[in-house]
Formats: structure tokens, sequence, C-alpha cells
């Protein structure tokens, strides 16, 4: 067997899997998808959290920022885990405490204001929308080099993949 | 009432001296000082460097670890844990 040959299998395989996963794990409630019935352990919420950590952005884009910029990138490195810092003490006590599933949801209903609901979904979309762009760059180098296919496919196929299990992450 | 307001002063306590470090490693040793810092050499790696690269995280790590250490066992003491064992 080729090495390309076993390559799709593998791939083709691990994506039959993700998505037998996403059909059978399907959340069917808002607080199924988030919170999946409360019935994860905290370590494996831990480790799905650092999975998250340890992306295509992280590994690809972020390697990449660093090499390129040097002493300039480390802004985005000390931002990328300190902000995780700002999230368990400032926000994730007082979200699970209060109920609540995404940010903008608490901010708005702690601070009584319409507003500040408005800057949190504005801060979310430009901070995700910058994640993101990172994540699809990485996901769309990293499939057109070992499927050996179009930049433009790859990210196709990450896309995809990455929505199906996305489904099913509860 | 006061037992609630003891629970979260120290709470606030708490949140006030790790946010003061994580100020500390990464804006001040690893953007603001980090010219002064580079005249220190550790193991042939200039230190405010370091520090923006690699101490601040591993600062970060740490403390989230003994936020959540230190948080649980304010919890127990106030008797406002959500697990029973």
């Amino acid at each position: 067997m080729s090495l390309q040959t076993t390559t799709y299998l593998i791939v083709g395989l691990t994506f039959a899997i993700y998505i037998g996963i996403a059909i059978w794990a399907r959340a069917s409630t808002t607080k199924d998808f988030y919170v999946a019935g409360g019935s994860v352990h905290p370590v494996a919420n831990g480790m799905a959290t650092a999975a998250d950590w340890m992306s295509a952005a992280s590994f690809i884009s972020m390697a990449g920022l660093i090499a390129f910029m040097g002493y300039g990138g480390s802004v985005f490195l000390m931002g990328w885990t300190g902000g995780y810092v700002l999230l368990a003490m400032l926000l994730a006590p007082y979200l699970r405490k209060f109920g609540k599933f995404t940010v903008p949801e608490f901010i708005g209903d702690r601070y009584y204001s319409k507003a500040a609901r408005i800057v949190a979904v504005i801060c979310l979309i430009i901070a995700s929308v910058t994640y993101v762009i990172g994540q699809m760059k990485g996901i769309g180098v990293a499939f057109s080099r070992f499927l050996v296919i179009d930049y433009d496919v790859g990210l196709m196929i990450g896309m995809a993949s990455s929505s199906s299990t996305r489904s099913s992450v509860a | 009432m006061s037992k609630n307001k003891n629970y979260w002063q120290a709470n606030l306590k708490l949140m006030t001296i790790c946010l003061v470090i994580w100020f500390v490693v990464s804006y001040l040793f690893g953007i603001i000082l980090v010219e002064q810092l580079n005249h220190i050499r550790i193991g042939g790696y200039k230190l405010g460097f370091w520090f923006a690269q690699q101490g601040s995280i591993y600062t970060f790590v740490a403390l989230i670890f003994f936020y959540a250490n230190r948080m649980h066992k304010l919890d127990r003491e106030h008797g406002v844990h959500e697990d029973d064992e």
C-alpha cells in the first residue's frame, strides 16, 4: 500500500468516526450542547479546553508568526495564555454560578444593560474572527500538504470535518 | 450577610494578588522592562525575551492552578462548595 493510500484511508476513517459520533451523540438542547448534560468529568473537560488551545492556530499559525516576527510575536503568545488567566478568574466562576452559557448573555444580565451586551458581542466577534482566520489557514495548509491537494480543497475538507465535530462537542 | 462579605473580601484579595503577578510577568517583564532585563542573560538567553516567550506562560499556568486550588479551599471554608466529597 502506498503512502498516499494509507493517508487517505486513515483520514477517511477518522472522518467516518467523527461523523458517526456526531450523529450518535447529537445534542438536543442548548444546555446539552454547552455542558453535555453536566456529565463530563472535570478532567475530560479540561482536556477539551487544552485541545482547543493546542489547535492549528497555535501549532501552525502561532509558530509561524513568532518565527517571522521574533520578539514582536510574543504579544500574541502572552495574550493567548494570559487571556485564560483572566477567563479563569474573572468570568468562568461567575458564568457558572449564574447559570448562563454565553459571555454576552452573562454580561448583559449582570449589568442590566443592552449596550454592555452589544460591546461584549463585538469583542467576541473580533476575537473569534481573528482566531478563525489563523485556524482556517492552518487547517488549509495542513490538509493540502498531507492529502497533496490544492489549498482551497484542503480548506473545504478541513471545514467540513471541523463543523461535523463541532456539532458533536457535547 | 457578613459571612458573605468575608467570603467576597477573601475572594477579591486572592484575585488581586493573582492579577498583580499576571501583570508583572507579562506587561512589566515581557514588554515594559524588556530592554533592561535583556542585559541579564540566563543560560545564554536574554531574560526579557525569555519572559515574553516562556516565563510569562509558565507563570500563567501556575497562576491558574494556584487560583483554582485556593478558591476550592475558600469555598470549603465558607461552606459554599458544590461537590459533596
